[in-house]
């Protein structure tokens, strides 16, 4: 109820704590889901024990990611369920993976997905299964609360990732100038999601330029601009501006509509998906299944994995298109398939930091950071009192080589990458080690795929699409950008050429 | 949260946040306008919510009804329904309402304990402080409203502390456009409170309002001839057009601020 003569300051007894230097908490956590002592047998190529069994079924999917789990969706809707998917880990999900502890449950990596436009029309067939779409209105639930995203910048806060503090008449100009190119892109029909829809060669010069290059072409050198533009990137891609291709780069800002209600999200973010598919695939899924051998004849493929050999119609391979060299026999090395590594960090908070002049959002970024910042779970809660939450911590190591990137996640110990995280934090909150009780890390050398210059149009890309034997893929990587509406679309594709040939 | 109580001779106020809550010299004028509008309209009234309201002011109001078998009240502050069922300066003013054998309390955040509660009630008062803040806002969005509709019996109404018409008069109309968009028929209303000043209440359901032509006995403010002057509202508080509150958007947190700026500075 009632009069607020006074605009509420939001200094509670939080903040006097600060004042009152304790000792530091302990902080507890550890790596968590490693992949890479898997992958590396593979890279190594192992000798695995010989198969004891032997399985016959018409399809299997490799890889429990959103590919391989859309793929088992669109099959089973269709009625179709003598098929078995196999997946490297203990939990399904890929890049839609989450975890669950006594506050909240939490993404492990992607965390939302942009309300899809009308191409998009399995994201939407698949969000009427799942009641996000119910007539044509989208479940106010499940769209990011407001306030969504913050920026802190010059020692302030302000609303949204875009700056506008600070701004000289030239950034001004600058930042419309380029809102007017993408317009005009985005007009074109040819920027769309999926990629593949509206991929015209008219705009193929883009993809044999970095996207650094393509900006300085445009004359835009606001620093600003550039930090921004390479936040996106970092974002998005894992990479650089000038890692990427100018068309990826245009693709980010020109393929939706510029004003969206969106995005959908939820507390395990796009792990709320995999729930979800789970829930209707779940019994088709077989875990902890590392495969280490396909072979493909004429009338049908094999798939080794652990003692047994699964002996399939059809193939479709929704794991990273990268591993195809190590599984496939006589699969010649693929050469436009760059992988950006990334670490994840779950940190668990027993209360809020300070944050004065800024209300807690769902997305919260540094100017200047190599990271990308953090998103608070607890933000789609429904509840009005929230102390306790999980942050997600994002960091792509987008500067440098992607190997070397690689070879320093592995070096590096919990303990290291704990104090950068911290220390990334503490510029802004000052109080943060009194908050954090723990830090989970997730070490993801082959995060998602690059959209390196060339690779958009690359012709290893395009037949791999096409391909037309008994194995299909079905990976994001095959789009060259790595989002959820990339990787369904690929996997209710493949499902559905399989079908076609199974019955055809 | 943080609560204060001032006294001053024979006014006793509740400040939560530094917000008043309420005077207890002009209280059951706020009161009484909350509850009997909406709750002597319903035919037969048996069971009734209320989200907030841990004071027991509004209860004590709807104890005046013998047909009510049940009241549960759910508030978050467990401090605030302590203090309100045993301090004897608090229960003489709520009449110990929050002791009745007809009242159930339960301290929790109301939105998760709308949706995990399947109940269906003839009357929910939603009681909340104004939406200073975006966890506050939650509580007045088409989501909210929705869910809370789920729990209204066919002839039941909910009515809902709206602000001030007259001082946040866009926050007013944004509120009763929510609960027009939750798909609910609205009936807004206002009274006078000295202590707060022009005070607002949207009244709101699945069918037509006719104002009650019988009232509990003893009522101070509100009267079955003076009911129907509430519905009116003068030219400087008519209806403004305003979009919905929604949990992606928060225009309500916006607009609030941008009201009580317009008048406090």
């Amino acid at each position: 109820m009632k009069l607020a003569r006074r605009r509420f300051l939001g200094l509670g007894s939080a903040a006097l704590a600060g004042l009152f230097l304790k000792g530091d908490k302990r902080i507890e956590g550890s790596f968590v889901h490693d992949s890479f002592p898997r992958g590396h047998l593979l890279r190594g190529r192992a000798g695995f024990p010989p198969a004891k069994r032997v399985e016959k079924i018409p399809v299997v999917i490799v890889g429990g990611g959103i590919a391989g789990l859309s793929a088992a969706w669109r099959l089973r809707k269709r009625g179709f369920s003598d098929f078995v998917l196999l997946e490297m880990s203990s939990q399904p999900g890929g890049n839609a993976r989450w975890g669950q502890n006594e506050i909240t449950a939490y993404p492990w990596a992607a965390h939302y997905v942009p309300v899809p436009g009308p191409q998009a029309a399995y994201v939407r067939e698949l969000f009427e299964d799942l009641g996000v779409l119910k007539n044509g209105q989208w479940e106010e639930r499940y769209l990011a609360f407001s306030p969504q995203e913050r920026l802190f910048l010059y020692g302030r806060w302000q609303e949204g990732l875009e700056p506008v503090i600070g701004l000289t008449p030239k950034d001004r100009d600058q930042f419309e100038r380029l809102e007017n190119l993408f317009r005009e892109f985005r007009q074109s029909g040819s920027f769309t999601v999926p990629v593949e829809l509206g991929l015209s060669s008219k705009f193929q010069d883009l993809d044999g330029i970095s996207f650094s290059d393509w900006l300085r072409q445009q004359g835009c050198d606001s620093r600003l601009l550039n930090w921004y533009m390479n936040y996106a990137c970092r974002d998005d891609y894992g990479a650089l501006a000038r890692d990427t291709s100018a068309w990826a780069g245009v693709h980010y800002f020109s393929s939706r509509p510029p004003e969206e209600k969106g995005p959908l999200t939820w507390p395990e973010g796009n792990g709320w998906i995999t729930r979800r598919l789970l829930e209707r695939v779940g019994g088709n899924i077989r875990t902890s299944q590392m495969v280490h051998r396909i072979t493909e004849t004429r009338r049908g493929a094999s798939v080794f994995a652990e003692e047994t050999e699964f002996q399939a119609q059809f193939v479709i391979f929704a794991a990273p298109t990268f591993l195809a060299p190590y599984l496939l026999e006589d699969f010649p090395p693929l050469h436009d398939f760059v992988y950006s590594p990334w670490l994840t960090a779950n940190l668990t908070l027993d209360r809020y930091p300070e944050s004065r002049g800024a209300e807690p959002s769902w997305d919260t970024v540094f100017l200047d950071s190599p990271t990308l910042g953090y998103v608070d779970a607890m933000h789609q809660s429904l509840r009005t009192h929230v102390d306790r939450t999980v942050w997600t911590f994002y960091w792509a190591l987008a500067e440098g080589a992607p190997a070397e990137n690689r070879q320093l996640l592995l070096e590096k110990n919990w303990a290291y990458w704990k104090e950068a995280i911290l220390h990334d934090l503490e510029r802004v909150h000052t109080d943060i080690r009194q908050c954090v009780s723990r830090i989970d890390i997730l070490r993801m050398g082959h995060a998602m795929i690059r959209p390196a210059v060339g690779s958009i149009f690359s012709e290893e890309r395009r037949r791999l699409r096409r391909r037309n034997g008994r194995i299909l893929f079905a990976n994001s990587d095959l789009s060259g950008i790595s989002i959820f509406e990339e990787a369904q679309y690929h996997g209710v594709e493949a499902a559905q050429k399989v079908l076609g040939r199974l019955h055809g | 949260m943080r609560s204060f109580f001032t006294r001053f001779k024979d006014d006793l106020r509740l400040f939560l946040n530094s917000h008043l809550q309420f005077s207890s010299r002009d209280e059951y004028r706020y009161h009484e306008a909350l509850v009997h509008p909406g709750l002597a309209a319903v035919p037969a009234p048996r069971r009734v919510l209320i989200l907030g309201g841990g004071d027991g002011l509004a209860v004590r109001e709807i104890l005046k009804y013998p047909l009510v078998e049940s009241i549960t009240v759910v508030d978050l502050d467990p401090e605030m329904t302590r203090i309100f069922s045993s301090n004897p300066m608090l229960t003489k003013l709520n009449d110990r309402s929050l002791l009745s054998p007809r009242v159930h309390v339960i301290n929790a955040d109301a939105f998760p304990w709308v949706d995990g509660n399947a109940d269906s009630f003839d009357f929910i008062v939603i009681d909340f402080p104004d939406p200073t803040n975006y966890s506050l806002g939650k509580l007045y969005t088409t989501a909210f409203y929705r869910a809370v509709s789920r729990h209204l019996s066919a002839q039941g109404f909910l009515v809902v502390q709206s602000t001030s018409p007259m001082f946040a008069r866009d926050s007013f109309w944004c509120i009763a456009e929510t609960l027009k968009q939750a798909g609910l028929e609205t009936h807004p209303y206002h009274v006078y409170v000295p202590s707060f000043g022009e005070w607002g209440f949207v009244l709101a359901g699945r069918h037509e309002y006719k104002p009650p032509t019988s009232l509990p006995a003893s009522l101070r403010f509100v009267s079955v001839d003076g009911l129907p002057a509430l519905f009116q509202f003068p030219p400087d508080m008519a209806p403004l057009p305003m979009p919905a509150n929604q949990l992606n958007s928060q225009v309500l947190v916006r607009t609030y601020e941008n009201d009580w700026k317009d008048i406090s500075h």
